[in-house]
């Protein structure tokens, strides 16, 4: 799940990129999931095409036939949350304190790791939780997009109840709601540790 | 040491810094002071290497470290930095706050620096506080010591004691200027405090909108202005006008002024004589008579404004003993030690 943080530590430079994110939180579940399969269709396409003109066996749907492809539609979908959590976060902080980083030895690298990153944690985790949280309910793109023989807590729930199984989907649904719960008690007890709140 | 030539900078094609040029020598600490806005902070930005300049060069110990299509990145200029908003580390105590920069060092010398740090701040013992559990004065004193830890070649220190208040600041100000006698270090300040940047400097730069008045010691900006600006900025005097007799002498509202006046001025030529508060002296026997408009407790001393008979406004600063009451009359008489005449802006456009 901290694939989507990692990334976004990168995006410090928080330009057009960090618009496009917001993108993927708009749309529809279903239509972002069309829209990867092509994507990932394509890729698989050209790599077979690409290991076949130099005489190798393709790896079959390497992208688009794998977990690979629930996941980095996820990313896309809910890149935003982080982005934005850790943005506002960001703005908080003084450019004071970036500066005096680097004054003293500090270079872009040592400055996210010594600076920002400690103090980032909470809204790091938060924007984490909430990714967890929304991927563990997200339906359409992994009804999509998962290969066989995988499930989501969400897909599973969703055959059940279709079949109205109802008893059945339970165990899932109720598995999607402990999960989701556990971490946001883990993370509101770890709030209150105490922690040195910004001047 | 410090050496900026001809160095400019633009904000979206608006200039902030015309071109500045100064030198400071090693060891000494210099000033920058000039009303809010005028690019105070920009330039120390531009010298710590977080903004890049438009055109000139930044050297030090005569090695450029900005230039055209050059930069030095800030973490190896060895430049220090004390900011305006102070920022300390909120999530290090003090302890990790000033060994920040030391972290490439062994661990037992990091100890013994911050330890030598802490006594030299006057702070033992606060190691383990954090950055809000410190009084501001003590914050103030946190980054300071964060900044000298890594022994940079320069420290730069923007407007350092505007947080604190007006008492503080003077004994921190004093206490910093020994702290950095004491370490050697060639240090640049800003503030638009005249009296802290006379306390503490050697070197004076008086700015105005993003150019450099005159870079000077203390006693010549004081003394010797190089122009109107500076004069209005500094000291608190007024500019009285007054018309050139001869060489030598000036007619003013207060009388002949003797004194040497810059070259290229004819009899009858209308200039402005500076008049600075400790130049006008309230005497019974004085040739001329004023009114009290105005008058402020100073504690020792008290600033009156006084009115002469043509309407000239001048500021007196007296002693508080024999106090003159709003509205009184009084004899004054004027003793100049450094006659300031400028050329009058009265025809000329400003
Ligand atoms: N990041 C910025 N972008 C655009 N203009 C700026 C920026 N920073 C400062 N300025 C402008 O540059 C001028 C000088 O600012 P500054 O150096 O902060 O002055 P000072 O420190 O003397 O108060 C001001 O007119 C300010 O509006
Ligand atoms: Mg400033």
């Amino acid at each position: 799940m901290l694939i989507w943080a990692r990334r976004l530590r990168a995006d410090r430079p928080r330009r057009a990129a960090a618009r496009l994110a917001g993108f993927g939180y708009a749309v529809p579940g279903t239509v972002l999931a069309v829209g990867v399969v092509m994507v990932l269709a394509s890729l698989d396409r050209g790599l077979n095409d690409l290991l076949a003109a130099i005489g190798l066996p393709g790896p079959g749907l390497l992208f688009s036939g794998t977990l690979f492809a629930v996941i980095f539609a996820c990313t896309v979908r809910f890149l935003t949350i982080p982005v934005q959590g850790l943005d506002a976060g960001l703005q908080n902080l003084s450019p004071n304190l970036d500066s005096a980083a680097r004054s003293l030895g500090a270079r872009p690298a040592g400055l996210l790791r010594r600076v920002h990153l400690p103090l980032l944690r909470v809204p790091l985790a938060t924007s984490a939780l909430l990714v967890f949280v929304d991927t563990l309910k997200e339906l359409p793109a992994a009804l999509v997009l998962r290969p066989f023989n995988t499930n989501t807590l969400a897909v599973r729930a969703f055959e059940l109840a279709s079949d109205e199984r109802l008893a059945d989907a339970a165990l899932p649904a109720l598995a999607i709601l402990l999960a989701g719960v556990a971490p946001v008690i883990l993370l509101t007890r770890s709030m209150r540790v105490p922690h040195a709140p910004s001047p | 040491m410090l050496t900026l030539d001809r160095l400019s900078l633009r904000f979206d094609r608006q200039p902030v810094l015309d071109p500045i040029s100064l030198t400071l020598d090693e060891g000494r600490i210099g000033c920058l002071i000039g009303p809010s806005g005028c690019g105070k902070t920009s330039l120390l930005r531009l010298i710590a290497g977080f903004l890049a300049p438009d055109g000139g060069r930044v050297l030090l110990d005569g090695e450029p470290v900005a230039e055209a299509h050059r930069q030095t990145p800030p973490e190896q200029r060895r430049v220090g930095m004390v900011f305006q908003d102070i920022a300390l580390f909120p999530h290090l105590n003090v302890t990790d706050n000033i060994a920040f920069g030391l972290h490439r060092q062994p661990p037992a010398t990091r100890r013994a620096r911050v330890t030598e740090l802490l006594a030299l701040v006057g702070l033992p013992g606060l190691g383990d506080r954090y950055p809000h559990q410190l009084s501001g004065g003590q914050q103030q004193r946190v980054a300071l010591a964060r900044a000298l830890a890594p022994r940079p070649r320069l420290l730069l220190l923007d407007e350092p004691f505007s947080a604190l208040d007006a008492e503080l600041r003077e004994q921190i100000s004093r206490e910093v200027r020994q702290i950095l006698l004491r370490e050697g270090i060639t240090a640049l300040f800003v503030t638009h405090d005249q009296n802290e940047a006379f306390a503490l400097a050697d070197q004076v730069g008086v700015m105005h909108g993003g150019t450099l008045r005159q870079w000077d010691t203390p006693y010549r900006v004081y003394h010797q202005p190089a122009d109107r600006t500076v004069a209005d900025f500094i000291g608190g005097g007024v500019l009285m006008p007054g018309r050139v007799r001869d060489a030598d002498r000036v007619d003013t509202a207060l009388g002949e002024l003797r004194g040497p006046l810059p070259p290229g001025l004819a009899p009858g030529a209308e200039v402005d004589v500076l008049v600075r508060p400790d130049d006008l002296v309230i005497d019974d026997d004085g040739p001329r008579r004023a009114r009290v408009v105005e008058c402020l407790f100073r504690g020792a001393r008290m600033l009156y404004t006084l009115e002469l008979d043509n309407g000239q406004r001048l500021p007196c600063l007296a002693s508080s003993h024999h106090a003159h009451a709003e509205g009184t009359g009084v004899a004054v008489r004027l003793d100049l030690e450094h006659l300031v005449v400028f050329q009058s802006s009265r025809f000329t456009s400003r």
